[in-house]
């Protein structure tokens, strides 16, 4: 890590796991890199989660690591609220223009949390999937890295209001502030935008969005989690009871060519380890789990077969096609067949999870390079490409660790665009 | 544990199957999104799911005497949701098509109607026999005065042969689907049957003739208009056409053309419109995609339905107009028409009304319609 | 160096409002500091300028800053060559505490004298720099994974050696008759491109390969391995900075699965079998040579069976899919049957699942497989139960294949042999199943032998695809501990770390605790048993410090005397004051930002807690323990990582460690009558801040019980 000598610049874009990975990798062999993450704080979907399978350890430890791995190297600079405008050049001399939108609260800020306690106004949190709301100013995330506040341009009122800068001691907001546009060189680019959750909604047969109780995976992270909108709570949207049964389907979306003809992954493994949420909260909970086949590659197998031997999990094969409301009490009713019994079943739960798969970031908006992408809008990787990667979930749906070794591959790629130059 | 039921998958019937409209049944992976969002199976061994896997694995004999076959009424819920593509709806119509061939009798005819390399045979033996016929009792030149196609050709002799030709037609479907009822007694046993036959097809009756079951589709409920118009159209020509041999000609002896404000005269003609629009529905659907797949046996009989109305109907107009120079070519085509309707009765498309019917009651004994189900419960 | 100590106080985020500066400043100035200042945004431009001026006008060169938590404002407080202590006067106690209250008074004014007791005894690291570090990176096997390695390795510009066992390169990629496709649509079969992949690596003028040749000794440590390779031509020595260990896996034994008819009937074969044969020409059945017109594949045969391979291989799904395709591109006529447990093809190859299955001829179901035995004619019979055709099936073939697993090649042989101190291979590889897997869901290149990465089959079963991009990140990281310990510094997880422990072994005891502890097995022994230093190997966790009983193992930042200081620093009330005070020790990495996340939640919790922030759990020494209770603490708390199967101790060892000492440490206060539970651990993730007050209040309660430390006072 000769820090005398300038190896090279590396722009990774997209803080998530990958992008945190690849950027602080390639700057600890002693490049320096540029993150630009589109959220105000870094993380990514991973920092959504409650816990990681198949330790059942929070993943806010593994990003600590990695955040104190940041502190400690001046060569990675991170832009949040940031997004890449253009790119262009080529391998080992690109020009690269990021908006940087208006956080609206500058450095000054400590996070003292007086800010919040003037502001009048409420914003549904998407942190959380609109389960809950903050302030117009607020914190992204107890555990943000920046630990820095934001305003919600949409939901601020403006000047007009300004009790937040009355309330700021250290000046730290500045209700003036517009978005800027930065430029800088690089040598190389790795783009690792990730994913979002599929929209439930799309898929008209589950409920979602129609039959109360039926939620996403992704809001059962946040429902179990201690900074969640339930303080960890596992309870139901419609009347915060505890649920006692609860239907996970599988596959809601993925492996489906109406929807996302890939496999998503993650998404038995997820189901599995959420279960464990349930159950550790409600060791009574019936747990229903239906799926087409049950995905647990490599050692993962230990995880499913310590769940499957939980007698209050019953695992199903067979996709639930149909969510109704019960008549009588509303509940959700999941249909499905059990295959290997042959037959329909009705079952009626407290709660439903769907499932839901992970759909490139790059399914709306594309990078602005010349990455060729598949019908969803995965980045197709291309063997013979320098100077230009993609790496994590932007080309391919995986979990954790693969994303953090694919990640850790694109730095090396990148750091060998420089070297050739 | 039932006994180990050897497998042999049987090639050569997935090959047939795939001609027949199956050529989507390699793409399901099992998960059984089809036997939920039908509105027509039982919760019992839910269709199409189990037929699908049947299908991929050539169990042809599993298939044919598979009476959940014909509860399906291809409404396409099951392929819309699909998520392979594997359009259960089609698969299952293949399997009904491939039924008109396998317990087709003679088996030959079977074949014969089943693909578009027979067709100059099927059509070129009415043709002949026609063409011999007018030569021996007809006259293709139009004689002066009335327009009356009992000129063409004898009354008489088109009656004969065409009757003939119904009985042994009703008499090889009668075969076929004694064949077929015995294939699904000897694989599903008699001792789970409830009730019998007649009664069990009376009690369904009012079902099918309400439609009842197109009713239930989500995905295609257009298909229910067009399914009622040439159903009924049918009905009526049927009907027509019975009153106006059985009544009019040998009983009371009167003889054609009828003035048109006569009664069956109109029945008649709201039959023909009742096919034209119904096949007309089922034409546009087609094209739109809410009837997903169309094979040869949907095609023929789509022609053949318009055919039937458009030549029905043009012989009539022709007469009144009196178009002297097209009138026995058209004629001549509509007796065509009819004839192919006839002879090729028990192995084209058309003879799903016998087998759904037969394969319903089965089921209805098998309790295995919605309809026993819910009187069961 | 000379010290000329500097305390900053910040008043800011409510700090001035729950203490009484004054009082607090006052304490600071008789602290023996050059200089004392309070301010009321010390990491404003204007605060951190006061610091800075101070450090170029006054030559102040230690710094106690007692403000926020040392998680955040980093960049604000970065003052080159300077020794900064942070104290956390906002998350610890301003946050968590009740306002101008006496007990939140005593606990700043505590934890400020420990900061400058701390810092007056650190000092500043100097990196250990090794001389003539080697850019050369040894790749253990030459299969798809090691060649990948090494040229990834070449095209950045290092060199690599490279040891393949077999007397060709390639592996089991090299006996394959077709590929699963690798690239979207994923739809057709692909012919294998590993002769592409060999002459690159032979031709490259970076990579030096050994072929029939094995490793048979690696010593020294990153930046200079010694390594002896057993060649043809005999041994030959060469050194290496990094290794890279891509030995693969082998086929698991197949005559261990006598229900599936292997070794009885002829034509039951392997999967690996299957594809040589393909490889070489028609398939057939090994019994007479007969052309094999229907094959079954058996999914799981011996994978997901806690008899066999209790983990799934993870390709052997894929596998069976690419077989049967070619059984039906070879012969048009014949039939393949796969009966699975379940089609395992997770991610994009589902498309490749959709496209093989769309095929007349391949049959698919899910079942358990319960019994082969003979047919006619040189048939085998397949039964098959729970199947998705509603019934038991059974099927007559010509040839059956098992898609037996992937075992890694570390299951029964270390590969590396090293000549370290704890042995010759990974450690503790049985919680993978005998892979050399990592513990970390989020850095899958953590090892216990710094310097030496696994990748590919041996690590996890992968396919050639995922093969090739861990390679390319294993790569990456010798890389990176090569240009690390160029510079000194420590690799993951305490990256850029450039203090070392320094040993002062005139006083060893030679008792080899320090040896034995070392996750990383950083240190080897002499004949005599005196540890011996591999600077490069080691992490910096400070576990030897932890065990070391004559207290000789210490760092320039983090010693012994440091924390034992800091420890002494507290004042300790008198019994009759009825104020207990606890000292807890949290691992830093986790336990203390779980601490700052309760503060920044406001959770109150009790205030006669004194928190030292440790590298790890594992580098808490026991004399700190005995000092504290000779002290008049009357408890200790140790809070750090799980440990166990799943541990999350970034370290490895350290919380299991710091609890099999603290069984001995409660023994001996057993035998001094006090109660052993005065020491407690506990395991807290960072995510379990909530839970924090409560966990307090239930140990202060039990402590509560035993009463008062009896030694306090003397």
């Amino acid at each position: 890590m000769s820090e005398e000598k300038n190896l090279g610049s590396i722009l990774v874009v997209g803080g998530g796991i990958s992008g945190l990975t690849t950027a602080i990798e390639a700057a600890e062999v002693g490049y320096d890199v540029y993150l630009v993450e589109k959220n105000p704080y870094l993380g990514g979907r991973v920092a959504q989660l409650n816990k990681y399978f198949p330790k059942l350890c929070p993943p806010a430890c593994g990003l600590e690591i990695n955040f104190q791995r940041i502190r400690k190297n001046p060569k990675v600079k991170y832009l949040t609220m940031a997004e890449v405008e253009s790119i262009s050049g080529q391998p080992g001399d690109y020009d690269v223009t990021v908006k940087v939108k208006a956080r609206k609260v500058n450095e000054n800020c400590t996070a003292c949390n007086a800010c919040v306690e003037a502001c009048p106004v409420d914003r549904l949190n998407d942190f959380n999937f609109d389960m809950d709301s903050t302030k117009a100013v607020y914190l992204p995330h107890q555990m943000a890295f920046p630990m820095r506040y934001v305003i919600d341009e949409k939901a601020c009122k403006g000047s007009s209001c300004a009790k937040c800068v009355e309330a700021c001691k250290y000046d730290a907001i500045d209700l003036e502030m517009k978005a800027d546009t930065v430029n800088f060189k690089v040598g190389s680019v790795v783009w690792a935008t990730g994913w979002q959750p599929y929209d439930a909604a799309q898929i008209d047969t589950l409920g979602y969005g129609k039959v109360p109780n039926v939620v996403t995976n992704m809001m059962m992270e946040r429902l179990a989690s201690g900074n969640g909108p339930t303080g960890g709570q596992i309870q139901r949207p419609s009347d915060g009871k505890v649920p006692e049964t609860i239907a996970f389907v599988q596959c809601a979306g993925s492996r489906d060519e109406n929807h996302l003809a890939y496999c998503s992954y993650i998404c038995c493994m997820a189901s599995l380890k959420q279960a464990t949420y349930i159950l550790e909260q409600n060791p009574e909970a019936k747990v229903y789990i239906y799926y087409i086949d049950l995905r647990t590659p490599g050692r993962y197998e230990k995880f499913l077969k310590n769940i499957e031997a939980n007698p209050n999990v019953v695992m199903t094969k067979g996709k639930v096609a149909n969510i109704t409301s019960d008549p009588e009490s509303g509940d959700p009713v999941v249909v499905v067949e059990d295959i290997l019994a042959g037959g329909l079943i009705r079952q009626k739960v407290d709660m439903v999870v769907l499932a839901t798969g992970m759909q490139p970031s790059t399914a709306g908006k594309k990078a602005p390079l010349d990455f060729k992408y598949d019908e969803h809008g995965l980045i197709l990787e291309d063997p013979q490409a320098v100077g230009v990667y993609a790496t994590g979930c932007a080309k391919n749906p995986v979990d954790v660790t693969s994303g953090v070794k694919d990640a850790t591959g694109a730095a090396l790629k990148a750091i060998q665009t420089m070297v050739r130059r | 544990m039932s006994e180990h039921h050897i497998v042999e998958p049987d090639l050569r019937f997935i090959k047939d199957m795939k001609r027949a409209g199956g050529d989507s049944m390699k793409k399901c992976f099992q998960c059984a999104t089809c036997s939920v969002v039908c509105n027509l199976t039982p919760d019992d061994s839910p269709f199409p799911r189990k037929e699908m896997i049947w299908a991929q694995w050539g169990q042809k004999d599993r298939l044919l005497s598979d009476p959940d076959v014909w509860l399906c009424h291809q409404c396409n819920d099951c392929s819309k949701n699909c998520p392979r593509g594997a359009k259960p709806g089609d698969v299952l119509g293949a399997v009904r098509n491939m039924s008109f061939q396998h317990f087709a009798f003679p088996r030959f005819m079977g074949t014969w109607l089943s693909r578009p390399a027979y067709l100059p045979l099927v059509l070129g033996i009415p043709f002949a026999l026609l063409w011999i016929l007018i030569g021996m009792y007809g006259n293709w030149t139009v004689p002066e005065g009335e327009l009356k196609y009992s000129n063409f050709l004898s009354v008489v002799a088109i009656e004969g042969i065409y009757i003939t030709l119904l009985f042994l037609a009703v008499f090889a479907l009668g075969v076929s689907i004694n064949r077929f009822w015995k294939t699904m007694v000897h694989y599903h046993g008699e001792k789970g049957l409830m009730g019998a036959p007649v009664p069990s097809l009376l009690s369904i009756l009012p079902g099918i003739l309400a439609h009842r079951r197109f009713k239930e589709c989500d995905e295609s409920k257009d298909r229910y208009w067009g399914h009622l118009g040439i159903f009924y159209g049918f009905l009526g020509a049927a009907t027509t056409t019975g009153i106006f041999t059985v009544v009019y000609y040998y009983g009371l002896g009167i003889h054609s053309p009828y003035p048109m404000s006569h009664p069956v005269k109109m029945l008649g003609n709201v039959s023909a419109l009742s096919l034209l629009v119904g096949a007309f529905i089922v034409t546009v659907n087609r094209f739109k995609g809410t009837e997903k797949k169309s094979g040869y046996y949907d095609w023929s009989l789509i022609i053949l339905v318009f055919g039937l109305g458009l030549t029905g109907w043009a012989t009539q107009f022709i007469r009144l107009a009196d178009m002297r120079s097209i009138a026995y070519p058209v004629y001549f085509l509509h007796l065509l028409f009819v004839f192919y309707l006839f002879a090729y009765l028990p192995y084209s498309k058309m003879a799903h009304l016998a087998y759904r019917s037969v394969g319903m009651v089965f089921a209805r004994q098998a309790q295995r319609d919605l309809v026993s189900q819910e009187e069961i419960a | 160096m000379e010290k000329k100590l500097g305390i900053y106080i910040c008043t800011g985020c409510s700090i001035g409002d729950a203490l009484d500066i004054e009082k607090l400043t006052a304490l600071a100035g008789t602290q023996g500091a050059a200089v004392v200042k309070t301010h009321e945004f010390l990491c404003g431009d204007e605060g951190a300028k006061v610091i800075e001026n101070d450090i170029s006008e006054e030559g102040i060169n230690t710094v106690v800053i007692a403000a926020c938590s040392q998680r955040v404002n980093f960049d604000v407080f970065n003052y080159p060559d300077t020794i900064i202590e942070r104290v956390n006067l906002r998350e610890h106690v301003a946050w968590s505490h009740t306002p101008n209250d006496e007990d939140t008074q005593m606990l700043a004014e505590d934890y400020l004298r420990m900061g400058v007791a701390k810092a007056k005894r650190m000092e500043l690291p100097e990196p250990h720099i090794e001389e003539d570090i080697s850019r050369t990176v040894l790749v253990i096997g030459g299969g798809i994974s090691g060649l990948t390695a090494a040229l990834e390795v070449a095209k950045t510009g290092y060199d690599a050696v490279l040891v393949e066992k077999e007397a060709e390169l390639g592996g089991f990629m090299n006996k394959m008759h077709k590929v699963i496709p690798r690239r979207y649509p994923f739809a057709k079969l692909e012919d294998p491109s590993i002769g592409a992949v060999i002459s690159e690596v032979t031709g490259d003028p970076n990579i030096k390969v050994y072929t029939s040749s094995q490793v048979e000794k690696v010593e020294g440590q990153p930046g200079k391995f010694k390594v002896t390779i057993a060649s043809p031509q005999g041994a030959v020595e060469t050194v290496a900075g990094a290794v890279i260990m891509a030995s693969g896996w082998k086929p698991y034994d197949a005559n261990k699965l006598d229900n599936y008819g292997f070794g009885q009937f002829p034509n039951v074969i392997t999967n690996v079998m299957m594809e040589e044969m393909a490889k070489n020409g028609p398939i057939t059945r090994p019994s007479d040579g007969a052309p094999a017109k229907s094959v079954a594949f058996i999914q799981c045969a011996g994978q997901r069976d806690e008899e066999h391979l209790p983990y799934c291989s993870s390709v052997c799904c894929l596998g069976s899919l690419k077989q049967a395709t070619y059984v039906r591109e070879k012969d048009a006529n014949a039939k393949a049957y796969i009966f699975y447990k379940d089609m395992r093809t997770p991610g994009q190859y589902e498309l490749f699942y959709k496209s093989a299955q769309d095929d007349e001829g391949i049959f698919l179901t899910k079942g358990n497989v319960t019994s082969v035995g003979e047919g006619d004619g040189n048939s085998l019979i397949v039964e098959v139960e729970d199947t998705l055709l509603g019934e038991p099936v059974k099927v007559s073939v010509d040839l059956l294949v098992l898609a037996t697993g992937m075992v890694p090649t570390t299951v029964d042989d270390p590969v590396l042999n090293l000549a370290y101190r704890q042995g010759p291979g990974l450690p503790d590889l049985e919680l993978y199943n005998g892979f050399a897997d990592s513990n970390f869901i989020c850095f899958p290149y953590e090892s216990r032998r710094t310097g030496v990465f696994p990748t590919g089959a041996v690590k996890m079963p992968l396919s050639g695809a995922e093969s090739i991009e861990d390679a390319t990140g294993a790569a990456l990281k010798a890389i990176q501990v090569i240009e690390s310990v160029a510079v000194g510094k420590a690799v993951h997880p305490r990256s850029g770390d450039s203090s070392y422990p320094e040993f002062f072994l005139q006083r060893c005891t030679q008792c080899k605790r320090c040896t034995e502890e070392c996750p990383f097995g950083t240190l080897d022994e002499d004949e005599k048993g005196t540890p011996q230093p591999n600077p490069n190997r080691c992490r910096r966790c400070a576990i030897c410090l932890g065990a070391c009983p004559e207290r000789i193992i210490n760092f320039k930042n983090y010693s012994i005397d440091i924390l034992a200081s800091a420890i002494k620093a507290i004042d300790v009330p008198e019994e009759e004051a009825n104020k207990p005070r606890v000292i807890a020790f949290v691992c830093e990495n986790d336990a203390y930002p779980a601490f700052d996340m309760a503060g920044i939640n406001r959770l109150q919790y009790n205030p006669n807690v004194r928190m030292i922030p440790v590298r790890c759990l594992g580098s808490v020494n026991t004399v700190w323990i005995a000092d504290s209770l000779s002290a008049g603490i009357d408890g200790i708390m140790m809070i750090g990582c799980k440990y166990g199967d799943d541990y999350q101790c970034h370290f490895a060892k350290g919380s299991e460690l710091a609890n099999y000492r603290m069984e001995k440490v409660q023994e001996t206060l057993n035998r001094l009558v006090l109660e052993s539970d005065r020491v407690k651990i506990l395991q807290l993730a960072i995510d379990d801040y909530d839970k924090l007050p409560s966990i307090i209040d239930e140990y202060m309660e039990q402590l509560d019980g035993f009463g008062p430390n009896p030694y306090k006072g003397f």
